[in-house]
């Protein structure tokens, strides 16, 4: 077990961008061996990573949520652990415990499976609220306390969770508070019909995700992540990203508007895909392609409204009405 | 939350519902109805109003029903265009089409008959006009454009806000004809009008905009009447010529002759030696508050190829034959001008009849503007012994001319009196009236009667001018006449144009120039056996007629030679026409005249038309203007000008694009719009405007790719669109919709 408790600054040196770029392009491949077909939500998937974010995958079983994480954390060479949510799992089966060292004569804290660079939480919403709440102080803190002491996590610590429906049974819906620790919520969608045949055949003779090599290093996607963080966003664009968030806060449809957190991350995520599409600044269309992902999984539709259901594509035709409705700041006389 | 709710928000104007579409023809109606309603100060009666009504109604309604059931929104203005042609058919040219609706070629020349005959109509009418079947023909055509132009900017275009220019170009109609003539309660109802379509036909951004509009046009109409320069006949400078408009010329002669430049009139040739008083009307009737034209109605077949005699002309009455070739330049005259006595006048356009009793040539529907024709006539010169042998004598018939009103103050007659005691005869007392007015007590004044408020031709007038013994042609010649009734004479009063100026042609014949400082009032008289003969009571002006002299010395003479020196023959050959009779000569120049800005009623309409096709054209030339400065910008290195210009481009072409769409977007939704150039253009551009806008970087756009861009959405959207948003630039709206919220 990889326990990286120390920030490694050194390693904070932010990749050129033509690298950036083709590291970027090498890691879609390797991800597209193995999921086919699904390349915006592999694409998001992987800005969240880029953005430091953590990861919120939904949908029904079986369409290669748990498939997703688990390519994406293979070609990252760093630390991958993964956790399968249950009913009777502990906060301590997260955490970490301290057990007693009969040889030192002092409590010891063996670290628990959230201390790895990439965390794959599976079915996050079937553990108890009080285990969910451990996970999600870790990606909140970035640390974990144990009887009274702090851990630090490891660098990058991106956690990439996935849950079903809550209509699903047996499941504990996570708080708004805690699905806010959350970058973006996406959903895989069920494959189109080639792309379901060519995974029969795929299958039928071995796992794809052994064949699929590491693409990159932890202080690779550590400098990665820096780039990701350098790219330029005008004062047009967050005047935009604001001017979103305070749409949703006023409009009539939505009980819960955005956060300033969520702008913050929506922003940051933008920065990401601005990226990964190989531009050094963000444009508002990557604040509009984010806006449903980011914003998806915190807003809180009114009752009366047809999108009163948490999940669903209604609540994202709202967030896509405010986007269309919030004019694009161009001159520089702010928004026309 | 659905689709439809992001195309809503993205789309401000949706589509109306047929119920919402009914409503709004039914506000234009009442819009149309209101404008409209403000031409009553215009044109008399309300008879117009009614039909001009129909053919709003019917043309709204007949794109209405039409938009019921059509799917493409251009039908229902092809259909209104259609019926306001058949109704314009049906009500003005039945007999020249089949089965009164089917257009014929003579229809169309029936339509243009109406259309000159309406346009002669009002310049040749006083305010206000009667609304004969031209001038109604001109008002029914500009309602129904003005019906077909608001539905389609309300429909087809889905400019609602735009339907307040036809209506405020009706509006403005009678301000441009007369600033005193702007309705105040019509403004107020128009723009109630027009505000109930913007109400029904915005969403919620629009209203304030609505109330805002509406309240800057009420107050425009009120302020627009009083910041216009004063127009019309009521005078001043640039007023038009006296006969344009006026029915009773008189009222208005003042304001003529006190217009700072002459207008040329007329010219003409004559085989007479002297010139010619040419005359346009006689005012027979004294009964009221002014002399007037008692109007007979005139057969038609008084055809003025062959005139009557002039009443009264005894057999012995020595005539002289003299032709004389007229031509009208300025003039807006229902009456001709003719020498005394007219026998034929050929050469005329249009319908012309004469008054057997005045011996006047009058016209329904043409003008005397632009005529060119001889008039054949008789110079009466009686001997003075013919004129007293009339004596006192009326002959039966009359009468009519010695009614004077019954208001007439005393001291008219006792100075009549008073002037003429120990002249027996007619003549002798018409020669003493003639010369107590020209004694040297009266002065020439054409400001007096105005400064000291006895302007005017009527009985009131009389006593303040007889005492302040100053005025002008007006007052000395119906001073004079109304002297003549209470004398016993026939009198009444003529207005035309004195001589003019003389000057000799190459040719070697004598040219008149004639301007409106030549306009005139004097009073005829009427002796037995001898017929209406002219005087001159005004001081400085014209010539006093000349008459045989007496073959025997006779008490009477003196009078008569006093006044034939100073207007001799010769002097009437040869000075009295050059004579600065208004003591103006330099304003006689005839460059001075030619040079004058010539101004009548026909200006004023066309001037009326400059600022219809002038509003009309404005949009376009704002969106010009605002296009020409972005350009400028984007060559100054301004991608955001670029994005502007864009964006508006495609707004004006009716793309309905989402103004809340980020440049890449819009990039991909004018791509389907353009041409091959374009899309690369469209990229380039793209590109400049991202790095401006959020790279920071500098943009250089190039202002040939706006160009490229523009040429190419404007020739793949059209010819329609491309017109439509040339002159209806959905843009320009959609900035006051900005700037207003």
């Amino acid at each position: 077990m990889n326990i990286d408790t120390e920030r490694n600054d050194d390693a904070v040196h932010a990749m050129p961008q033509d690298e950036f770029y083709s590291r970027s392009r090498e890691i879609l491949r390797s991800i597209e061996t193995v999921i086919d077909g699904k390349r915006s939500a592999i694409e998001m998937a992987l800005t969240v990573m880029l953005a430091e974010g953590h990861l919120l995958i939904e949908d029904v079983p079986g369409v290669g949520k748990t498939m997703l994480a688990r390519t994406l954390a293979r070609t990252m060479d760093c630390s991958v652990n993964r956790i399968q949510f249950t009913p009777d799992l502990l906060p301590a089966d997260i955490t970490g415990v301290s057990v007693y060292n009969q040889a030192d004569h002092e409590f010891e804290f063996k670290p628990g499976p959230v201390f790895a660079n990439i965390v794959i939480g599976d079915e996050i919403n079937r553990a108890s609220p009080k285990t969910q709440s451990a996970l999600l102080e870790s990606m909140e803190e970035g640390q974990v306390t144990v009887d009274g002491r702090s851990y630090r996590l490891g660098t990058p610590f991106i956690v990439i969770a996935t849950q079903n429906p809550i209509e699903m049974e047996g499941t504990y819906p996570l708080p708004e508070a805690q699905r806010d620790r959350f970058m973006a919520r996406i959903s895989m969608g069920y494959p189109d019909a080639a792309a379901e045949l060519a995974m029969l055949r795929q299958r039928a003779t071995s796992s794809p995700l052994d064949a699929v090599k590491p693409v990159v290093t932890t202080a690779q996607l550590v400098a990665m992540i820096a780039t990701a963080r350098n790219v330029f966003a005008s004062r047009a664009v967050e005047q935009y990203a604001v001017a979103i968030a305070q749409a949703t806060r006023e409009d009539r449809d939505l009980r819960l508007g955005a956060s300033p957190r969520a702008t913050l991350q929506l922003v940051r995520a933008a920065k990401a895909r601005a990226a990964l599409d190989g531009r050094e600044f963000v444009l508002p269309d990557d604040i509009d392609a984010l806006a449903v992902p980011v914003f998806g999984h915190r807003l809180i539709a009114e009752r009366h409204s047809s999108a009163s259901g948490l999940t669903g594509g209604s609540l994202a035709d709202i967030i896509s009405a405010v986007v269309a409705s919030v004019p694009v700041p161009i001159s520089a006389a702010g928004p026309a | 939350m659905s689709a439809a709710r992001v195309a809503d928000r993205a789309d401000a104007r949706v589509a109306p519902s047929v119920a919402s579409s009914w409503l709004v023809s039914g506000l234009m109606l009442l819009g149309v109805g209101a404008a409209a309603a403000g031409l009553t100060s215009l044109i008399a009666d309300v008879a117009w109003w009614f039909a001009i009504m129909t053919v709003a109604l019917i043309v709204f309604a007949a794109a209405a029903t039409v938009r019921s059931f059509a799917v493409r929104r251009v039908w229902p203005s092809v259909a209104a265009a259609a019926t306001a042609f058949l109704v314009m058919t049906l009500m003005f040219a039945p007999a020249e089409s089949i089965l009164a609706l089917i257009p014929t070629p003579e229809t169309f020349e029936r339509f243009g008959e109406l259309q000159t005959a309406g346009v002669i109509s009002i310049s040749a009418q006083s305010i206000p006009a009667n609304a004969n079947e031209g001038i109604l023909f001109l008002l029914c055509l500009g309602i129904a454009v003005i019906a077909v132009v608001m539905d389609g900017l309300a429909f087809v275009v889905r400019a609602p806000t735009l339907t307040g220019v036809p209506l405020l170009v009706l509006l403005l109609v009678p301000s441009f004809v007369r600033p005193s003539l702007s309705g105040g309660l019509f403004f107020v109802l128009t723009a109630a009008a027009w505000l109930a379509i913007l109400l029904v036909r915005s969403q919620r951004s629009g209203r304030r905009l609505a109330i805002g509009i509406g309240a800057a046009a009420i107050a425009a109409g009120l302020i627009v009447p009083v910041v216009l320069p004063p127009v019309g006949p009521a005078g001043g400078n640039g007023a038009s010529v006296g006969f344009s408009t006026g029915l009773n010329p008189i009222l208005t002669l003042g304001d003529d002759l006190r217009r700072g430049t002459p207008t040329l009139a007329l010219r003409y040739t004559s085989t007479d030696s002297d010139g010619q008083y040419l005359r346009l009307t006689a005012l027979d009737d004294f009964t009221g508050r002014t002399w007037e034209n008692s109007d007979p109605t005139i057969a038609p077949e008084n055809n003025v190829r062959d005139i009557g005699a002039a009443p009264g002309l005894g057999e012995d009455v020595p005539v002289t034959e003299v032709t004389t070739d007229i031509s009208v330049l300025n003039i807006l005259s229902r009456w001709l001008p003719t020498p005394y006595a007219p026998a034929s006048i050929r050469g005329l356009v249009g319908a012309w009849t004469w008054d057997p009793d005045a011996l006047t040539v009058r016209t329904q529907r043409s003008s005397a503007r632009g005529q060119n024709y001889t008039v054949e006539s008789t110079r009466i010169a009686p001997s003075i012994e013919q004129l007293i042998a009339a004596g006192t004598t009326v002959e039966p018939g009359f009468e009519r001319y010695l009614v004077v009103p019954d208001d007439m103050p005393a001291v008219v007659g006792s100075t009549a009196l008073e002037v003429t005691a120990g002249n027996a005869s007619n003549f002798e007392k018409a020669v003493a009236l003639q010369d107590y007015f020209r004694s040297g007590d009266f002065v020439y004044s054409e400001e007096a009667p105005v400064d000291n408020n006895y302007d005017g031709s009527g009985a009131s007038v009389l006593e303040p001018f007889l005492a302040a013994k100053s005025g002008y042609c007006v007052h000395f010649s119906s001073a004079m006449a109304s002297m003549a009734r209470t004398l016993g004479i026939p009198a009444r009063v003529t207005v035309g144009f004195t001589p003019g100026q003389a000057s000799l042609q190459d040719d070697g014949t004598t040219e008149y120039t004639v301007t409106t400082f030549n306009l005139h009032a004097w009073p005829e008289l009427y002796f037995a056996g001898v017929g209406w003969v002219r005087f001159e009571p005004t001081p400085g002006r014209g010539f006093v007629p000349e008459f045989a002299p007496l073959s025997v010395d006779d008490p009477a003479t003196p009078d008569v030679d006093e006044s034939v020196p100073g207007t001799a023959p010769t002097a009437g050959a040869t000075v009295g026409p050059n004579l600065p009779s208004d003591g103006r000569p330099d304003r006689n120049d005839p460059q001075s005249i030619g040079s004058s800005a010539p101004a009548s009623t026909t200006q004023w309409w066309i001037l009326v038309v400059a600022v219809v096709l002038a509003l009309l054209v404005s949009p376009a030339v704002m969106r010009g203007v605002r296009r020409a400065r972005r350009l400028r910008q984007v060559a100054g290195g301004s991608a955001a000008a670029a994005w502007e210009e864009l964006r508006d481009t495609a707004d004006d072409l009716g793309l309905d694009l989402d103004r809340a769409r980020t440049p890449r977007q819009l990039d991909d939704d004018l791509r389907r719009h353009v041409t091959l150039q374009g899309v690369d253009a469209l990229a380039r551009l793209r590109g400049a405007i991202e790095a401006e806008a959020f790279a920071e970087h500098d943009g250089a756009p190039d202002p040939a790719d706006v160009h490229t861009v523009i040429r190419s959405l404007r020739s793949a959207a059209g010819v329609g669109p491309s017109l439509l948003a040339t002159f209806a630039p959905r843009s320009l709206a959609a900035r006051w919709l900005v700037a207003v919220e």
